[in-house]
């Protein structure tokens, strides 16, 4: 199954809870082409949004810390650039990280 | 100016499951969907049980509500770090974290505390199992002398873990299989029965001035820690030296004396150290009559969590009109409960708290509000 910017926009959505558990809902996004830090994910949560991501398209943990981007799409594409897997939905990647 | 318990969450579990892969098998009280895909290196058990007292609600409406705000996280014996060395014997609870920095627990704090719109202050207690009773203290602090409206303590640790079971299993702190296998069950205060398994466990309080609060629970009349002389780091002296430090200066601070209180939420580890320090220390404080419990029996020890945390069941019993018992104590008298209790008023309680390096935390609470 080929996932639409949408299926992305509701994964990495979905990722924002399980890094912000307490607070998700101060964070949500409704385009790729937001910029990482206007999206309101600061350091940290870059970091565990990336390692989330990277666990979902089976990059390394080296992958992720050599990762700069400035936006949720380049963070996707990167991750799509190097992926060693990807999963057939979003319900299936959330699940496979919690 | 009066501080008041105005909302707290708890989370606890009385069921026990038995770990018998580790050097010192034990049953511990284990909330095992702590551990839920743990080979992943994605969860981290102390978020985990955080988690489950983090209301989403309950967040929002601090964050909303505009007040100068303290956070507080009392993460007891701090081995948030580091909790699960690799040198151990690989069991169920063997998991390695991705996230390193937020095993830090000021890292941690200063999240939660943003999340709560504690922007005024954030603090981290290493108190060991005295944490979050000790900063009991630094509540009445920064309310009376520094003009915060509200602090909020979160308290959580693991102990769960595989480096505290195997501390508390080699030194004879918790009761192990081998014990269990001899008859021995969990109690305080008894002839028979003694000691405690460990226990996962949280506890998320607000606590507020009386200029903001307006759903009061309790109110926090006064709280001390103190230390005492001793030669051993990690027991208690059988005076009771300490107990009986923080106990008087709490009625100090309270500005009341020992018989306004009604039940003593003791520490209650029921190893044969506390029996004998923490029951002399109340028998030289108390001339008159009250009674005592202790939760850790039915719990576990949730170490730098249960002071607060046992206190804030002990209110939630009080309020249901009921004080539990201590579990599986076979001797009888006035004092220590061996059966539950019907209350039809609203005591004043204390609490009491120790940890490891002579740590001692009493903390006076009025339920009748």
């Amino acid at each position: 199954m080929t996932m639409t910017d949408q299926d992305y926009i509701n994964l990495i959505n979905g990722v924002i809870t399980l890094a912000r558990p307490v607070s998700a809902d101060e964070v949500k996004i409704s385009t790729l082409d937001i910029g990482i830090a206007d999206a309101g994910l600061d350091s940290l949560d870059y970091l565990m949004v990336g390692i989330y991501l990277s666990d979902v398209f089976g990059l390394t943990e080296e992958q992720i810390k050599e990762m700069k981007v400035a936006t949720v799409r380049e963070m996707l594409d990167y991750m799509l650039a190097s992926k060693t897997k990807e999963p057939s939905s979003v319900e299936e990647a959330l699940k496979s990280i919690q | 100016m009066n501080i008041y318990l105005t909302h707290y969450n708890t989370i606890s579990t009385t069921s026990t499951e038995l770990i018998d892969e580790i050097d010192y098998p034990q049953r511990v009280h284990w909330m095992t969907d702590t551990y839920a895909n743990k080979d992943s290196g994605l969860i981290y058990a102390p978020h985990k049980i955080a988690e489950k007292v983090l209301h989403r609600e309950t967040i929002k409406m601090l964050r909303d509500s505009a007040a100068k705000t303290a956070f507080i996280l009392a993460s007891g014996n701090s081995h948030f770090a580091g909790i699960n060395p690799k040198t151990l014997t690989k069991s169920r609870l063997t998991y390695e974290y991705k996230f390193l920095p937020l095993t830090l627990t000021q890292v941690y704090a200063g999240r939660i505390a943003q999340s709560c719109g504690a922007n005024d202050l954030v603090m981290t207690d290493a108190s060991a199992c005295a944490s979050s009773l000790k900063v009991m203290t630094d509540v009445i602090h920064l309310i009376k002398l520094y003009n915060f409206d509200r602090v909020i303590v979160l308290s959580v640790e693991d102990p769960v873990s595989n480096s505290v079971l195997q501390f508390f299993g080699e030194s004879g702190a918790s009761l192990t299989l081998e014990q269990e296998k001899q008859g021995i069950k969990p109690s305080a205060f008894d002839d028979t029965n003694r000691g405690f398994y460990v226990g996962q466990g949280a506890v998320f309080a607000v606590f507020e001035s009386e200029r903001i609060a307006k759903t009061p629970i309790a109110e926090l009349m006064g709280a001390y820690c103190a230390s005492e002389q001793s030669t051993n780091s990690i027991g208690q002296r059988d005076d009771g030296e300490g107990f009986v430090r923080a106990t008087m200066g709490a009625l100090t601070m309270a500005n009341i004396s020992e018989n306004r209180i009604d039940i003593v939420k003791t520490h209650g580890t029921g190893t044969l150290s506390n029996n004998q320090s923490e029951g002399a220390a109340l028998a030289k404080i108390f001339q008159h009559p009250f009674i005592a419990t202790s939760y850790k029996q039915h719990i576990g020890h949730t170490m730098g969590a249960s002071g607060l945390l046992e206190t804030c069941l002990l209110i939630s019993d009080i309020y249901e009109g009921k004080i539990p018992a201590i579990k599986n104590r076979t001797v009888r008298d006035n004092v220590f409960l061996s059966h539950d209790e019907a209350i039809d008023f609203r005591p004043t309680i204390l609490s009491q708290a120790a940890g490891m390096g002579n740590i001692y935390a009493s903390a006076i609470f009025d339920t009748n509000v």
